[in-house]
């Protein structure tokens, strides 16, 4: 008896099963026997080099890309649209010229339940002030989007997200062109998302110093591959120089890790 | 004051046209100039010409032939026939380029001849029929009817496509509507005020509005009163100073624009 309630209670926290999945753009192959399930709970980051498909993979969990093999099942309330998925895409395909305010662009992530031809109504600017209160931007309301440092920028963006409510935030390349200081505000929030409102995240970047420090469990894909385990399974200097061909160091400072590569021959 | 009078009452028709047409070309040119594709706006107007100077060529009602051109151009502008090797530009030029070759040589060999096509091909205010007027009317009344109901999802899709998509909104669709309403205000626009002030009409207004405003909704109202206010200006001017329309369409807005331009220097 035990034993059937642990296991509806696993399959109740998987949110996501990829099955064997091939993933592509026309012809072109991208990826394949794609494996991976998103729990609830997980905080995971895709890496990969440059153009590996960790962007594809992302398309095909937001249900904008079908895969061309294989499966991906959504949990029942995720696949009926009970549940929604917070999606945060790359900053920089965001163009600036739209006069926009942050309640503009945050308002955005209720417009699903708003629905065709509705208005905003008095629930719908409590999320919003609430998910811009989650992301510390509530006095930022009126201001212009494009006025934001790229911080700021990506804290509205993961306010627009959390503003439809989600289970789940996707988020593509979130610290791409921040400074240190940006970097480290952006990932403090996931992780203050993910640890104190029980959010589940899963975030793709080629930034491997960045999810090194945060995420928990790690895809890394190498030669159209995925490869998923745990942070410390995964991330190995082993792995790393096999997949981006070149040495490298993993050094552990103050209890951050730090991922440096060495010159051929300096080993 | 008569004379204002005695022309308001000739030309009642003509400038209930124009101001339909300016109304709903600075409306929508809000949505070309933020998406970037000012250069597609010019090139259809150019095609909606071509199906004007087609229709003559072969004797049927040219409005129809507009739009029908005009809807085709903006399905040829979405595709990428040359795939990678072709930027949509280089497809934006050959189609600029292919139709205002095609609609001289159409007109050129036209039953009726060039100069008594040229004025309703390139858009003769005086000419327009009520009929004319009324058709404008509805087909603006559609396009701001959808667009006031739909409001939000094009601001959405235009300006963040693949959130759109990620929230399970018809992305795809959206925009279609929204190229399909703004070739039909082209097309319409073609056949009452010109190629030359449909063009002025989609691009500068919505710029004076992004200079004068940081608020969306209040581009879109600076868009469209500048819009309809400097047409029908230079309506009046292009009827006292004995000059073409369309030029002195284009040469208002340039003015207002210019105005706009210094107003935001000042305010800093």
């Amino acid at each position: 008896m035990n034993l059937v309630v642990s296991e509806a209670n696993l399959m109740n926290k998987r949110l996501i099963e990829f099955q064997d999945v091939e993933l592509g753009y026309g012809r072109q192959v991208v990826l394949n026997h794609v494996n991976l399930n998103v729990e609830e709970g997980d905080f995971l980051g895709i890496a990969g080099p440059n153009g590996s498909g960790k962007t594809t993979i992302l398309r095909a969990l937001l249900k904008m890309l079908k895969p061309r093999r294989g499966s991906i099942r959504f949990r029942e309330d995720i696949r009926r649209g009970k549940m929604s998925m917070g999606y945060v895409p790359q900053r920089e395909f965001l163009d600036e010229i739209y006069p926009l305010t942050v309640m503009d662009v945050v308002m955005m992530g209720r417009y699903a339940s708003i629905g065709l031809v509705g208005k905003p109504k008095k629930e719908d600017y409590f999320m919003v002030h609430d998910a811009l209160a989650h992301v510390n931007m509530e006095g930022q309301a009126n201001t212009a989007f494009r006025d934001l440092s790229g911080g700021q920028k990506q804290r509205v963006l993961v306010a627009r997200a959390l503003a439809g409510g989600p289970i789940m935030l996707v988020l593509d390349e979130p610290t791409d062109g921040l400074d240190i200081a940006g970097e480290r505000e952006v990932m403090e929030l996931l992780r203050d998302l993910h640890e104190n409102h029980n959010l589940t995240v899963l975030m793709v970047s080629h930034h491997l110093n960045v999810m090194a420090n945060y995420v928990k469990k790690l895809a890394i894909i190498d030669e159209a591959t995925l490869h998923v385990g745990t942070l410390e399974a995964i991330l190995t200097e082993e792995n790393l120089e096999k997949i981006y061909s070149m040495k490298v160091k993993i050094f552990n400072v103050d209890g951050q890790k730090a991922i440096l590569h060495l010159e051929h021959g300096n080993g | 004051m008569d004379e204002l009078l005695t022309t308001l009452s000739l030309f009642r028709y003509a400038l209930a046209g124009i101001v339909l047409v300016s109304f709903i070309c600075s409306y929508l040119g809000v949505y070309i100039v933020l998406k970037r594709i000012i250069f597609v706006g010019v090139a259809i107007a150019q095609i909606s010409s071509m199906g004007v100077a087609f229709a003559f060529l072969i004797g049927l009602p040219p409005m129809i032939f507009s739009l029908l051109f005009t809807l085709l151009g903006m399905l040829g502008m979405s595709t990428r026939p040359g795939g990678k090797k072709l930027s949509q530009e280089s497809i934006i030029g050959l189609g600029f380029i292919a139709a205002s070759a095609i609609t001289i040589l159409m007109m050129a060999k036209s039953a009726v001849g060039l100069h008594e096509i040229e004025h309703v091909v390139y858009g003769d205010i005086l000419a327009i029929s009520p009929l004319q007027v009324y058709i404008a009317l509805g087909v603006v009344a559609t396009i701001i009817t959808i667009h006031l109901l739909f409001y939000k999802e094009f601001v959405f899709v235009s300006f963040d496509y693949d959130m759109a998509r990620a929230l399970g909104i018809k992305a795809a669709l959206w925009n279609l509507l929204l190229y399909l309403t703004i070739g039909a205000a082209i097309a319409i626009g073609i056949m009452i005020a010109g190629n030359m002030m449909v063009t002025s009409a989609i691009i500068l207004p919505a710029i004076n509005g992004l200079v004068l405003s940081r608020r969306m909704r209040m581009v879109f109202i600076i868009s469209s009163i500048q819009g309809v206010a400097t047409a029908t200006i230079a309506f009046f001017l292009s009827y006292l100073l004995d000059i073409p329309y369309g030029p002195t369409a284009a040469a208002s807005s340039f003015v207002t624009l210019g105005f706009s331009f210094i107003a935001f220097k000042l305010r800093g």
